[in-house]
Formats: C-alpha cells, structure tokens, sequence
C-alpha cells in the first residue's frame, strides 16, 4: 500500500512587518516537519545602535515596531536609567504607565476586533465581520480610538510618540489638557467590559498544551513595565540576569533568534503568561469580568488568549482612569541623567509578551553594545509545539479547515506578522 | 470630530514616496485651512474622518501606474477598486477603511481618494518622481474641495 503524504505550505507574502511562512509535512498519520519560519529581512537595530548617544535609543528602538513603540521606548529608557544609576520621580513613572495602558488599549483592541475574532466567527476579515456586527466592531472601533487619544495626549502622536525621554519625559501635560479623557474611558471601561462578555462567547477550539509561562511579575500589582521575571515552573530572578538564564539562538529557517529557558527548553510570553502568574492582581473589576466569565489561572488553551486580551484591556482602561483622577502636573517632567560607563537592563510588557533590552554604554554615553529580544522571537518555539499538537489532532480535517485552525493558532501570539498571515496562500501536496 | 471637512494623510514620511500622502495632505491643508490628520490602520483613517461630511485622502500606491501618477477616486460615484493598490506596510489600507466605513455605516457624503502612485519605498524623503507630482496632487485636493 502507498504511503500517504500531505504537505501543507504556506510560501510567503512580501510585508515589511512581517514575513512568514508554515509548513507541515504528514507522512501515513504522522508529522514529520512543523515550521513555523520568519524569513523577514534582519534588520540590524542592535548592530547600528553601537556608537550613538544612549540618549537616543528610545526614539530608534521605538522605530521597530509600529503598534507597540512605546513597550520599546520603556524597555530602553529603563535599562539607560539603570547603567547610569538613577530613578526617576514617582509621577513620571505613573505618567509612563499611563502611556502604557494606552498602547495595551490601541494594541489589544485592534488585534482582537479586526485580526482574530473574525478567525473564530468564520469570516475572512474584521471588514467582513463589521458588516454582519456592526455594533460589536464599532465598540471596537470607539475603544481604539480611546487608546489612541491617551498615547496621543502623553506621547504627542498616535504612532511613534516622542516625548518619552530617559530620565522622564520631554514635556507632560497639563491636567486641563487631560481631563477631557476621563469620560472617553469611562464610556471605554463599559465597552471593554461589554468586550470582554462578547469574545467569551466565541467557539473555543480545545488546544490545551501547558508550557512555561515567562512574564514580568510584582508582588503587589499586575505588572506592566516594574518586576522580576518569573515563571509558572518556579523562575524567580531580577531583569539583570536575564542572560543567566535565557539563551537567544540562530535556527536555519528564521531570520529571528529562537529564544529558550538554558538547560529547560521552550517557554512563552504574553498575556496568558501574565494572567498565569498574576490573575489575582488585576484591577478588581477586571478580575471579577474574568471570572465572570469563566477565567482562572492557569488559562493553557492558547486560543483563549483573545479572552484574557479583553480582560487586560478591561484592566489597562480602569488602571489609566484611576491614575487620571488623581493627576497632577508632576513638578519636573524628567531628571537628569549623566552617562556612567556600565551595563543596564530593562523589560517591560509589551502588548504580545515580555520584550527584554540590554546596553553597555561607555563613561561618554555612547552605546557599545545592544541587545534587543522582542516578544515574538520568544514566542516562536511556543507558536510551533502549539502548530505540532494541532495538526496531530486534527489530522482528520480538511487541507482548508487545517489550514484555518494553523492561522488562527498563529494569531493567538498576536505575532507582528499577524497581518501577513491573514493572506496566506496554501499548498497542498498529497504525495 | 465634527468638522465639515478633513483632509487625510496615510503613509510614513519616513519609508520614501509612501510618506507623499502626509506631504500633500499638509500642503492642502496650509493653503485651504482644512484640519489635517496623519494615520495608518483602517481603524484610525475611519476614526480620523469621524462624522465629517467631506473627507478626502491621499495615499501612495504601488503597483497601479508610472510613479508620479495622479489618480483620482470618488468613492461615492466611481467604483472604488477592491484592491486599492495601497503602499500600507501593515496589509490594511485605504481600501480596508473604505470598506470597514461602508460595513459601520460611516461613510463621509464626500470621500474621495486621491492616490499618488510612488516609485522607492524606503529611505527619507521623495523620489525626483514624486516630488515632482505633489504640486498636481495637491491641485487635485483643491479642486475636489472647489467642486464639492
């Protein structure tokens, strides 16, 4: 009898964001290859940091990604005010998480309304989807807009703020020319609870597969740009030892490092990482919506993922709120902060996971040295065991339905190619 | 959100001719006096029109003609293509916001589209091409609002 092979390939779409590829080879019921590749261009940020002002990474690094630039800018200006031993004023930082729960807000919103809920509701695109929802996908819309006005209002710009600075910030604004969000985000925490009510609802394939969930932690808040690194197999250490215990490698078919957990294997980052490890410090509101509707650590179904998204932006949208009322024009918008020759570190949560940075500066400020671990380079070995476990599963649909399942998996990562995989093209070769 | 007209830009000054939307966007604006936005996805060119009655964007495409093309949709009247041959770098472009619009029923009474079709998409600044084209594109902007 013939072997029976089915290959599944997903070639290429040309997207600067982003540019993947999948390929799954089956051979008589068994899986013999699962790739997840990333075949974008490197883009050499860490090598053409080298020589510039430590001041100036910030405003570059926030230049590698457009949907979350203010997660690099935090991670960069963190690790400069560590190497050079300062703290910033306590305003400032609550300033900077407030910019944060912005891009969470933007970050989430676009990702859930218009990139994957439509995978679980059948529609090939969230335009699609608008047309048969539109009160569910202008609820989007209106939240995304608020995410926007708050980055807008503290960063200067939607896309690539600029005021974040190391040491605090270029200018911070007035309480006049803030209050006007406070109603926007109160029409926003009813939309991001209603939000999180309808994707609850959305079929949720079975996919459990545990795995190390790597995330910034705190003993007293869901941390967003301020903790230790921990895991839910029992990693406790400080951002500084990030190297100790993460190990970044070159595999053949990805132009990203694949990240892994040194003599343990794959882990991974993002929201279900953070929600493993600090349900019970949301805000209490988004606490009780999850539990509302059925969420508990530990969440390792990663399609559930776009649930725990609306939760987060539950919390981001309440979180920003509250530092809103309270807001007074800090004294200061930013301290100084003379070089010193050294190391620093810095990590923050960016939308899709933990995003790690590392400088060595000299005595003059200027960079010797960057290293720059993104999210979803971390997250690569995770998107393929989780690609692996479908199709052993699933071997009894067909190529299209696979095929979706595969696509939609991907988009649990909320990886920045995300919007290239929407266009997949598939090739199937039954041998 | 509510003014009578806006003019939009979409594009990234910083990626060669696709930042020509958000040159000739600031220029017809200057001169007409037109709140000028700056975006990106589909989400924010749908927001940055809101419930304005007019809205006229400008894009650079790609693929569509010789670069320095001046190419004229009225969303309206005209059947805008499916495949607006939009230089967005985040797959969703102009013609994702005109259909996101249509399916949420906030479609401006006036959106046209004008696109400037480019010939590099990377470094700083315009193609000779290009930067030869804003001035008509621009007069494109000015005659659609003179018209309107």
């Amino acid at each position: 009898m013939p072997s029976e092979s089915r290959r599944i390939g997903v070639e290429y779409i040309s997207r600067v964001e982003g540019e993947g590829s999948l390929r799954v080879a089956v051979r008589d019921g068994r899986v013999e290859e699962c790739e997840f590749g990333i075949f974008e261009p490197p883009r050499f940020f860490e090598a053409f940091m080298r020589g510039r002002r430590f001041t100036e990474a910030p405003d570059i690094t926030a230049r590698i990604c457009g949907i979350c630039p203010v997660a690099y800018q935090m991670s960069s200006v963190q690790a400069m005010e560590s190497a050079c031993g300062v703290t910033i004023d306590p305003a400032i930082d609550e300033l900077r998480t407030l910019l944060y729960c912005g891009e969470w807000i933007e970050s989430h919103v676009l990702h859930m309304y218009l990139l994957h809920a439509p995978d679980f509701l059948g529609y090939e695109s969230g335009i699609a989807l608008a047309a048969d929802h539109p009160a569910e996908v202008g609820r989007g819309l209106r939240l995304k807009q608020t995410g926007n006005a708050l980055v807008s209002a503290l960063g200067g710009r939607e896309i690539h703020p600029v005021s974040m600075r190391v040491g605090g910030f270029h200018r911070v604004p007035t309480r006049k020319e803030i209050e006007p969000l406070i109603p926007r985000l109160e029409q926003a925490r009813e939309d991001a609870m209603a939000t999180v009510d309808w994707v609850a609802t959305l079929p949720m394939p079975e996919a459990d597969r545990d795995d190390e969930y790597v995330a910034l932690a705190a003993d007293d808040h869901y941390a967003i740009h301020h903790g230790r690194i921990r895991s839910t197999r029992g990693m406790d250490i400080a951002v500084e030892e990030w190297n100790d215990y993460f190990v970044e490698e070159h595999v053949p078919r990805s132009t990203s490092l694949h990240s892994h957990i040194r003599d343990r294997g794959l882990y991974q980052v993002g929201p279900l990482a953070r929600f493993n490890l600090s349900e019970e410090l949301l805000r209490p509101v988004a606490l009780e919506a999850a539990h509302r509707v059925g969420l508990r650590a530990p969440i390792t179904n990663p399609f559930r993922s776009i649930v725990v998204r609306a939760v987060e932006t539950l919390h981001a949208v309440d979180l920003a709120l509250d530092i809103l009322d309270r807001y007074q024009r800090p004294a200061r918008p930013y301290v100084a902060v003379p070089p010193v020759a050294g190391t620093g570190h810095g990590a923050s949560e960016a939308p899709r996971g933990l995003l790690y940075h590392r400088y060595e500066i000299d005595g003059d400020g200027r960079i010797i040295a960057a290293q720059i671990v993104p999210p979803t380079a971390q997250n690569q070995g995770s998107i393929e065991a989780d690609l692996l476990h479908l199709v052993e599963r699933n071997l009894d649909k067909d190529d299209a339905h696979l095929q979706h399942l595969l696509e939609q998996s991907i988009r649990n990562y909320d990886p920045c190619i995300s919007c290239s995989v929407h266009f997949l093209r598939l090739e199937v070769d039954r041998g | 959100m509510d003014e009578d007209t806006v003019i939009i830009g979409v594009g990234n000054p910083d990626r060669g001719d696709d930042g020509v939307g958000i040159v000739v966007a600031g220029i017809a604006g200057a001169l007409a006096g037109v709140p000028v936005r700056t975006v990106n996805d589909p989400f924010d060119i749908v927001d940055a029109w809101g419930f304005a009655q007019r809205a006229i964007v400008i894009d650079a495409t790609r693929g569509a003609s010789e670069p320095g093309v001046v190419t004229v949709f009225d969303v309206r009247s005209d059947s805008f293509p499916p495949a607006f041959p939009s230089s967005s770098s985040h797959g969703l472009g102009v013609a994702d916001a005109v259909a996101l619009g249509r399916a949420l029923g906030r479609l401006p009474r006036l959106l046209v589209v004008i696109g400037v079709e480019g010939a590099a998409f990377d470094g700083e600044g315009l193609s000779p091409e290009v930067a030869a084209a804003v001035d008509d594109a621009v007069g494109a902007v000015l005659e659609v609002m003179s018209n309107a």
